[in-house]
C-alpha cells in the first residue's frame, strides 16, 4: 500500500522504473504536440540561420526522475560547438551551408536504465 | 538506401540483427558484432564472381563467419526485403561457410519480367508472418531483392549482420563494364592528441568518396565519442575525397590497445538499382599508455 501511494504521489514518474527526459523548448520556443508528436511550431522560428553569422542555441529539457541530461547532435555540421553536458551551444555558420533539421539526442544518466529520445530540430534559412 | 531500408522493415527476432548498429550513441564494442558486410565488386550478377568480406568485431575475436540469402528463386522474380525470410529455412540458401568469399549467384536470364503477385508465407502454423511480394515499385525488371545474411560464430555466441542485396537477371558477359572496386578506394584515419588513460584524441578520417545520407559510422573499444557514433562530412575536397572528424575521451581505467573503426556506406550504389551499396572500413589501434 505504501508503494502505491508513493507512485500516485510522484504522478508520472515510476519509481522502479525510468521515464526518459524530454525536450522543453529551443531559444525560449515551447514544442507544441501536432498530430501526435512533439514539434517546434514553424510560426515561431527559434533557429534562423544566416549565412557567416554565429547561431546560438539554448535548450530547455527536463527529466521526470531528475537525472542529469546528456545532450547529443549526430551528423552535426561543421561550426557545430555544443558540450554534451551543456544547454546552450552555437553554431558557427559558414557562407555555403545548407539549411535542414538537425538531429538531437537526449540520454539522461539514470545509473540502471538510461533512456534516449530523439527529435528532429528544424532550421530556418533567414 | 540499403541500409535506410533495412532500418525501416525489420521484423526479425532481437538477436537476428544488432538492430543498435543504428543508434548513433551505441558505438562500443562491449559484444560481439557485425558493424559491415561488403560485396566487392559491388554488384552480385551470374558471371561476375563477387568478393563477400564482413567487418565482425566485439571483446574478443570471432572463429569464423557464414553468409546465406534468402528467397531467391531461379523461376519467378522476388523483392524480399525483410531478414525473416530466414526463419523459413526452406528458403534458405548458403553462400560460404567461411568468409572471406567469392560468390557468384545463379543464372536468371531466363526469368520472366512482367508483373507478378506471388506471396510466401511464413511458417507460423496458419497466417503469414512475413510476406515478400514481387515487383515492389521502385525495382526495375530484371532485378531480383534479397536479403544476405551474415552470421559471425563468436565464443560468446552469434552475431548477425545483414544486407539487401540486388540479384541481376541477365549474366555477366565480356563487355559490360565491371563496377569499381571498393577496395581501390583511398580512405585514411588518423589521430592526435594524448593516448593515455583519461587523454582526450582528435580523429580524422578521409574517404574517397562521399558516404550516403547515414553519415560515416564510428565504432571504439571505450569511451566517449563527443560527436557521437554518426558523423557527417565536414570538409568537401577539390579532389574528391570528404573529410569528417570524432573526439575521443578515453576511460581513465583503460589501457592498451584501444581500437577506433570507421565504416562508410558510399552512396554510388544507392544511385543505381543493380549494385549494393559499396561499404568500406578502416580500423585504427590506439596504443593507450601511462605517460
Amino acid at each position: 500500500m505504501r508503494v502505491a501511494v508513493a507512485v500516485l504521489a510522484l504522478g508520472c514518474a515510476d519509481p522502479f522504473l525510468n521515464d526518459p527526459p524530454r525536450l522543453v523548448s529551443v531559444n525560449g520556443v515551447e514544442l507544441v504536440r501536432r498530430r501526435g508528436e512533439l514539434r517546434l511550431p514553424a510560426r515561431a522560428a527559434p533557429l534562423r540561420v544566416t549565412p557567416g553569422e554565429r547561431l546560438w542555441v539554448t535548450l530547455e529539457l527536463a527529466d521526470p526522475d531528475g537525472d542529469p541530461v546528456d545532450v547529443w547532435w549526430p551528423r552535426a555540421p561543421v561550426g557545430w560547438v555544443f558540450e554534451p553536458d551543456a544547454i546552450e551551444g552555437y553554431w558557427d555558420v559558414p557562407s555555403d551551408a545548407a539549411v535542414g533539421p538537425l538531429e538531437l539526442i537526449l540520454r539522461d544518466q539514470h545509473p540502471e536504465n538510461p533512456r534516449t529520445v530523439g527529435y528532429d530540430v528544424p532550421l530556418w534559412a533567414d | 538506401m540499403l541500409p535506410l531500408l533495412l532500418a525501416g522493415c525489420l521484423q526479425a527476432p532481437d538477436d537476428w540483427l544488432d538492430q543498435d548498429l543504428w543508434t548513433p550513441l551505441d558505438y562500443t564494442l562491449d559484444r560481439p558484432r557485425v558493424l559491415a558486410v561488403r560485396l566487392d565488386p559491388p554488384a552480385v550478377v551470374h558471371g561476375l564472381p563477387t568478393t563477400v568480406e564482413a567487418l565482425a568485431l566485439g571483446p574478443s575475436a570471432p572463429r569464423g563467419a557464414s553468409a546465406a540469402i534468402c528467397g531467391l528463386r531461379t523461376d519467378v522474380r522476388v523483392t524480399v526485403a525483410t531478414v525473416d525470410c530466414f526463419s523459413n529455412t526452406a528458403l534458405v540458401a548458403p553462400v560460404a561457410d567461411a568468409l572471406p568469399a567469392t560468390w557468384s549467384p545463379p543464372d536468371l536470364s531466363g526469368l520472366a519480367t512482367e508483373r507478378t503477385a506471388t506471396v510466401f508465407a511464413g511458417d507460423s502454423g496458419g497466417a503469414p508472418n512475413w510476406w515478400a511480394a514481387l515487383d515492389a515499385s521502385g525495382y526495375p525488371p530484371g532485378v531480383s531483392l534479397v536479403p544476405l545474411m551474415v552470421t559471425a560464430d563468436f565464443p560468446s555466441g552469434p552475431a548477425y549482420g545483414s544486407l539487401l542485396v540486388p540479384v541481376v537477371h541477365a549474366p555477366f558477359t565480356a563487355g559490360d563494364a565491371v563496377p569499381p572496386s571498393v577496395a581501390d578506394r583511398g580512405r585514411t584515419l588518423t589521430w592526435e592528441g594524448e593516448a593515455r588513460p583519461g587523454g582526450t584524441v582528435t580523429l580524422q578520417f578521409a574517404y574517397q568518396g562521399r558516404p550516403h545520407a547515414g553519415g560515416f559510422h564510428w565504432y571504439v573499444d571505450a569511451g566517449t565519442l563527443l560527436r557521437t557514433g554518426r558523423t557527417a562530412v565536414l570538409t568537401e575536397r577539390d579532389d574528391g575525397w570528404t573529410e569528417t572528424e570524432n573526439v575521443l575521451e578515453i576511460p581513465d581505467s583503460w589501457s592498451g590497445p584501444l581500437r577506433v573503426v570507421v565504416v562508410v556506406v558510399g552512396v554510388e550504389g544507392a544511385t543505381s538499382d543493380t549494385l549494393v551499396g559499396d561499404t568500406t572500413w578502416e580500423i585504427l589501434t590506439l596504443p593507450v599508455a601511462e605517460p
